[in-house]
């Protein structure tokens, strides 16, 4: 139970047979049987380059000797009469002179003129990459459907590329965007308030009120602050950083020894029941999502209410439920409750800051895991977390 | 009354948390970075450290570990903006001997503070009293009114860390890893063994009681 760290890139290396054909996330390590199984039949198809390439200097070849073949036929027709012309012709010297003429003369032309043709979409390619480079990450290139030459899957993957890179241009922007409304809007409160209190001239309420709304405030910036590092460094990670053997029930029931004073606090009673679990996988990122599901449970949950948490194993998978009695959440939140800075509750809304839980979907995404809530409002909601047996 | 140093460049921090302190009953000490505070050492008797990490001159982890290799042990809360787990580690690692990230909860730091100062008096005393009971750590004996009662070493640890922090939870498996051997054969069913014999033995002892929380662990209660 106390093992070394085991590098991913082992197992990764390992699912590379079985991992080729998905979203192509995962590098194609090369040597394998379906590799090579692959390459043998990329050699049958006659419109790979390589092939065209061969069977173009071959004909180059094969014509241009058949074209001396003719020229000097014609030549001795020609000269029939005269035998020492004839002789000089026949001279193999005179033959090969003749047959690199052709060869020369044919193979530049046919060179010149179709290399135009098989170089366009290599022209296409780099006039597109300009343009990626300056910013525009909407262009696509255009290729022939004949989709095993090496520069149409060339095409293809770019193309594949600038949609990608499309995509994460979007997000970023939104995420930018959300960013920076969620920290001024607490600033302009707090910054606000403080101004009507330096002006004096106010009721007691009023500056009881005022002094309340300032701290509620500045705890959410904090938290915010936080989540949203804490965020930003999980959404750059594509990879679990190292994986470990350790006690999933144990790692439970510390996280919720973590939240005691919360949870006491508040009398709230909190249920564990949890099997004995070994768990093979990134402790550091787990314990992320059990504390967030927690202390959400905690939150929302009014004093005297319950908690369950229940870890259980089956065959392929292993299910933790985090079950509240709380106050719940319409179909509505349910469905956007896993996006960033996404508070469903207004009324919520000074104890949440909507990061959380993107955090803890991300998290067990990053472990080959998924999340799911049910909920019904003033009953309570129910976080399941599956994540897969190894 | 116990003197707290605080160890801050930001001056609106420093002037925060020397507030916050008088408040609650402590005599603060303040420094601006690592430098000043070993000179203030020098001068004045100092219970508890509250250090920030980010300082210029020289920042917490460095003023840790010259303290730490220089053999004192004071205790120190680290209070930083530094979040991480890598960053918390590291800290512990140095010789902090609790972590808190910033902005703090005041009343949270308190009570840490708090804990620690009563732990550190534990272990320099080496005794821990309960009302009327009394547990003396070398000897693994217990004073109670009806009299002095020597333990076996395992009981007498395991119920001098659940008193320690009274009302703390610890699961089996923490008080394992304390008090056996990590290499040790028994598992956690030898806990609960322990903590019935625990029970059996202060069973007319009013002055503690010891809880089992269902589905977590132990805890110990003070009652009055």
């Amino acid at each position: 139970m106390r093992e070394k760290k085991q590098s991913v890139v082992d197992s990764d290396v390992k699912n590379a047979r079985w991992k080729k054909g998905s979203d192509g996330k995962v590098n194609d390590y090369g040597a394998g049987e379906s590799e090579r199984r692959r390459r043998r039949a990329e050699f049958r198809k006659i419109s790979s380059l390589r092939w065209r390439l061969t069977l173009f200097v071959f004909s180059l070849f094969i014509i241009s000797g058949v074209l001396t073949f003719v020229v000097s036929c014609l030549a001795i027709l020609l000269f029939r009469g005269n035998a020492l012309a004839v002789r000089i012709i026949l001279n193999p010297v005179s033959l090969s002179l003749i047959l690199l003429c052709t060869c020369a003369i044919f193979g530049t032309g046919l060179a010149a003129f179709f290399g135009k043709y098989y170089l366009r979409p290599l022209k296409r390619l780099s006039d597109a990459t300009r343009e990626v480079r300056d910013g525009n990450y909407k262009v696509q290139v255009k290729y022939e459907v004949d989709s095993h030459s090496e520069m149409s899957t060339l095409v293809k993957s770019f193309n594949e590329m600038v949609r990608e890179l499309d995509g994460v241009e979007l997000l970023r922007n939104d995420f930018i965007n959300n960013f920076s409304h969620e920290f001024k809007t607490p600033i302009v409160s707090i910054r606000g308030f403080a101004r009507e209190l330096q002006m004096g001239d106010l009721t007691e309420e009023q500056r009881e009120e005022y002094l309340r709304i300032i701290l509620e405030e500045s705890d959410r910036l904090s938290r915010l602050s936080t989540g949203v590092l804490e965020l930003s460094k999980l959404e750059n990670q594509q990879i679990v950083s190292g994986k470990s053997r350790f006690d999933l029930a144990e790692q439970i029931r510390r996280c919720i020894l973590l939240h005691e004073p919360a949870w006491s606090a508040k009398e709230i009673e909190v249920i564990p029941e949890l099997d004995e679990v070994e768990m093979f996988s990134d402790e550091e990122l787990l314990e992320r999502v059990w504390s967030n599901l927690i202390g959400n449970a905690i939150k929302f949950t009014d004093a005297g209410g319950s908690i369950c948490v229940t870890l259980r194993e089956d065959d392929d998978h292993i299910t933790v439920q985090v079950r509240d009695t709380g106050v719940g959440m319409s179909e509505e939140v349910c469905r956007h409750v896993f996006e960033k800075f996404y508070q469903g509750d207004a009324s919520h809304g000074g104890k949440g800051y909507g990061i959380g839980l993107s955090l803890a979907k991300r998290a067990t995404e990053l472990c080959g895991g998924a999340i799911t809530v049910q909920s019904e409002l003033g009953v309570g909601s129910t976080f399941t977390v599956t994540l897969p047996r190894k | 009354m116990f003197q707290i140093m605080v160890v801050e460049d930001d001056q609106n921090a420093r002037k925060l948390m020397e507030a916050v302190l008088t408040r609650y009953g402590y005599e603060p000490i303040l420094a601006k970075d690592g430098v000043e505070a070993l000179e203030l050492m020098d001068q004045k008797h100092v219970d508890l450290i509250i250090l920030d990490v980010m300082m210029p001159r020289m920042d917490g982890y460095a003023f840790t570990n010259a303290l730490r290799t220089g053999g004192c042990t004071i205790p120190i809360l680290m209070v930083t903006a530094r979040q991480t787990q890598e960053d918390k580690k590291r800290g512990f690692i140095i010789g902090a001997d609790d972590y808190m990230v910033k902005p703090v909860d005041e009343e949270e730091m308190i009570l840490r503070i708090a804990a620690l100062l009563r732990r550190s008096q534990i272990a320099g005393e080496r005794k821990l009293t309960v009302g009327q009971t009394t547990f003396f750590y070398d000897a693994l004996s217990v004073k109670t009114p009806e009299g002095m009662i020597e333990l076996p070493q395992k009981e007498f640890m395991l119920i001098f860390k659940l008193l320690s922090y009274p009302n703390k939870i610890y699961t089996r498996r923490q008080l394992m890893d304390e008090i056996w051997d990590m290499d040790s054969e028994s598992d956690e069913r030898t806990v609960d063994v322990h903590i019935s014999r625990l029970r059996e033995r202060f069973r007319n002892v009013g002055d503690f009681e010891i809880l089992t929380v269902r589905g977590l662990g132990y805890k110990a209660v003070i009652r009055k």
